[in-house]
């Protein structure tokens, strides 16, 4: 059975498609997704996210996105290389020519950084680095940026093939999907603009965040346009995890 | 071609500019103090000088002023306004004639501009000016030539110039950098010629001089010049005095040369470039715009082309076909755009591009209007574009057409 097109204004299941990253068709994407006979797609891959409202929320920790081998894996060996990994992964979704995402996305990865470094007496103390984890690794619980995303709109938009809304970034939190634009100075074109308007006035859970380019250029990070929760993205967890759980790499091993 | 060619494109109205429709390479919109919307056109030659166009009801347009040149042996091709000063180019077609140079006006009255300044660059070896940029309201960046500038070969005569125009009355040039070797008694040798052509024609190609120079306020540290066949430059011009060579890159040969323009996306880190098409019939196919990688601004890196129509459907439909200007992304009430990039193709008329893939760039529109009435050939020739903060497109024909006015629907 095809997996029905995901529809974040469906009653009985209500699903938001992300394709995110360099990207050229993300139709091909959503078609991928349709072809998965009688079990359901990952909801999260190196290209796409499927959430739905009850969805826990996507951070760094989450299995999926970060498609890492277990040699490379094995190359890790503190917090910090392993969230260096993720970087390299995250600013390498985006496109080399799109110099404004990579640069929000450098300042918010600081940002979380800076986040767990100001609050580590309330993560753990200090603990030393033979201990299972320490304060750093709360750093794999900041919230997943989902760089150049697609918004799959539902059927009710309109358009006679599949159409998406596009963002700069994208966050999943738990009941809430976060877009961010840049603001960039570019006059908007009407159909992008179009798609965006029908995303934001009917997904229950979306809100948009604007980020003057201006506020880039700051080394600090934009944190006051974001709720606090945004901020403080290890609330409610009682353990930090990283994003390769053994049965992802074990997963792996087999070619 | 008798019927209009386009998608996702369509007509708003056209004025023929009372019947004196040839339009150069000049296009700037003013916003004037009480609202009122004029475009200011540059003309292809004489007899006219410059005309304003009041284009506040895009669909009703009205010519307001329509200036004459001051003699039929020159002409007007480009020109800029900034606020409520109008920049003009004026380009003799013989060494040695004057008016050359640029003039400033007054356009606070649309209906009457006011003369405010000259700057001569007349020479026993200049044609004056054929192409400036104006659109910080403090310095014009021209192609002239100069009094005391001797090229070597006669038709690499106008280079980079910066004039310091605070003082209309008193304009100065602060600033100037030419291709090494093009000058008498330069050190360097001169340029091996892409494709030589007979001495006697002032015009045309087979020169090393500038065309377009772009500088943009939000980096004026950088100028981007366009220097035909010597192709794209990036100058620091940190110290106007003393420009210095960044980087360079060109395409001639194997390709026939003409670089025209050289438009920096800033926030991409990619250069358009342009090399214009200047023969009839596709005798110089392919004249192409070039997407540049220029993360590295010392290492300029070509990753595609716009794609073109093929030439056995336009090379002979009638005049030029290939490329030309672009919208710039200039400041003022101006559309800006990184990804969307919209181009005058002469016969192949206005084309806009979706370039989000650099590597792929996607025709998305284009507006291809039948040959105007009295044209010289038989088919548009799209020879200047300028797009509004509104998203609508201003394009002019070079013989006889006028101002087309279109809107995009993308």
């Amino acid at each position: 059975m095809a997996q029905a097109y995901p529809d974040f204004l469906s009653k009985d299941r209500p699903q938001t498609l992300i394709v995110y990253g360099i990207v050229t068709n993300p139709e091909t994407v959503a078609r991928g997704l349709q072809r998965h006979n009688g079990h359901s797609p990952s909801a999260l891959t190196n290209r796409h996210a499927l959430v739905s409202p009850d969805s826990p929320g996507l951070r760094l920790s989450s299995p999926g996105w970060i498609d890492i081998s277990f040699q490379q894996m094995s190359q890790v060996s503190c917090s910090d290389d392993l969230f260096d990994l993720c970087r390299e992964r995250l600013i390498n979704r985006s496109s080399p020519f799109s110099k404004l995402i990579r640069l929000f996305l450098e300042r918010y990865l600081d940002f979380a950084g800076a986040q767990i470094a100001a609050h580590k007496s309330e993560l753990g103390a200090d603990t030393t680095d033979d201990e299972i984890f320490n304060y750093r690794d709360w750093i794999f619980s900041a919230w997943l940026p989902l760089p150049q995303a697609q918004i799959l709109l539902p059927p009710g938009f309109g358009a006679d093939r599949p159409s998406f809304a596009e963002l700069d970034i994208a966050f999943s939190l738990p009941g809430q999907l976060i877009g961010v634009m840049i603001e960039s100075g570019s006059t908007p074109l009407k159909s992008r603009q179009r798609k965006l308007d029908y995303l934001a006035e009917n997904h229950p859970q979306f809100s948009l965040v604007r980020v003057p380019r201006t506020e880039l250029q700051n080394e600090a990070f934009p944190e006051d346009l974001f709720a606090r929760s945004f901020a403080q993205f290890w609330q409610g967890l009682t353990l930090p995890h990283g994003p390769c759980p053994p049965e992802v790499l074990m997963g792996r091993l087999v070619p | 071609m008798s019927e209009t060619l386009s998608k996702n494109m369509s007509l708003i109205s056209q004025n023929t500019l009372g019947g004196f429709g040839g339009v150069g390479e000049g296009m700037a919109l003013q916003v004037t103090g009480k609202g009122r919307r004029i475009l200011w056109i540059a003309h292809e030659g004489p007899p006219k000088n410059f005309t304003g166009v009041d284009v506040t009801d895009p669909k009703n347009t009205v010519v307001v002023c329509q200036t004459e040149l001051p003699h039929q042996n020159m002409r007007s091709n480009s020109l800029e306004v900034t606020g409520d000063i109008l920049a003009v180019a004026y380009q003799v077609y013989e060494l040695g004639l004057e008016p050359a140079g640029v003039e400033l006006f007054d356009v606070s009255d649309p209906a009457n501009p006011k003369s405010i300044g000259f700057h001569s660059t007349a020479g026993p070896h200049s044609r004056g000016v054929h192409c400036l940029w104006f659109v910080d309201g403090e310095y014009v960046h021209m192609a002239s030539g100069a009094p005391d500038f001797t090229p070597r070969h006669p038709r690499d005569d106008q280079f980079y110039q910066i004039i310091d125009v605070r003082n209309p009355t008193n304009m100065q040039e602060v600033g100037r950098w030419w291709l090494p070797g093009t000058r008498e008694g330069d050190e360097a040798p001169p340029p091996e010629r892409i494709n030589p052509e007979p001495l006697d024609e002032l015009r045309g190609g087979d020169a090393f001089r500038l065309h377009n120079a772009n500088i943009y306020p939000d980096h004026p540290d950088r100028a981007y010049l366009g220097y035909i066949d010597g192709g794209a430059f990036i100058l620091d011009i940190s110290d106007k005095s003393n420009p210095q060579v960044v980087s360079h890159w060109s395409p001639h040969n194997p390709y026939p040369g003409f670089t025209h323009t050289v438009m920096p996306l800033f926030d991409r880190g990619l250069l358009v470039v342009t090399d214009e098409c200047i023969k009839d019939d596709a005798d110089d196919w392919p004249k192409l715009t070039w997407v540049i990688d220029a993360r590295n601004e010392k290492n300029l890196v070509p990753i595609s082309t716009l794609p073109m129509p093929p030439v056995e459907e336009f090379g002979h439909k009638g005049g030029r076909f290939g490329s030309h200007n672009l919208h710039e992304n200039r400041p003022g009430p101006s559309f800006h755009s990184e990804e969307i990039i919209i181009g005058a193709f002469f016969n192949a008329g206005i084309r806009v591009y979706d370039l989000k893939n650099p590597y792929q760039p996607e025709l998305i529109a284009w507006f291809v209007p039948p040959a105007p009435e009295n044209s010289r050939v038989n088919a548009i020739q799209m020879n200047e574009v300028y797009v509004d903060e509104n998203g609508i497109v201003y394009a002019g024909d070079r013989w006889a057409g006028g101002l087309y006015i279109m809107e995009l629907d993308i």
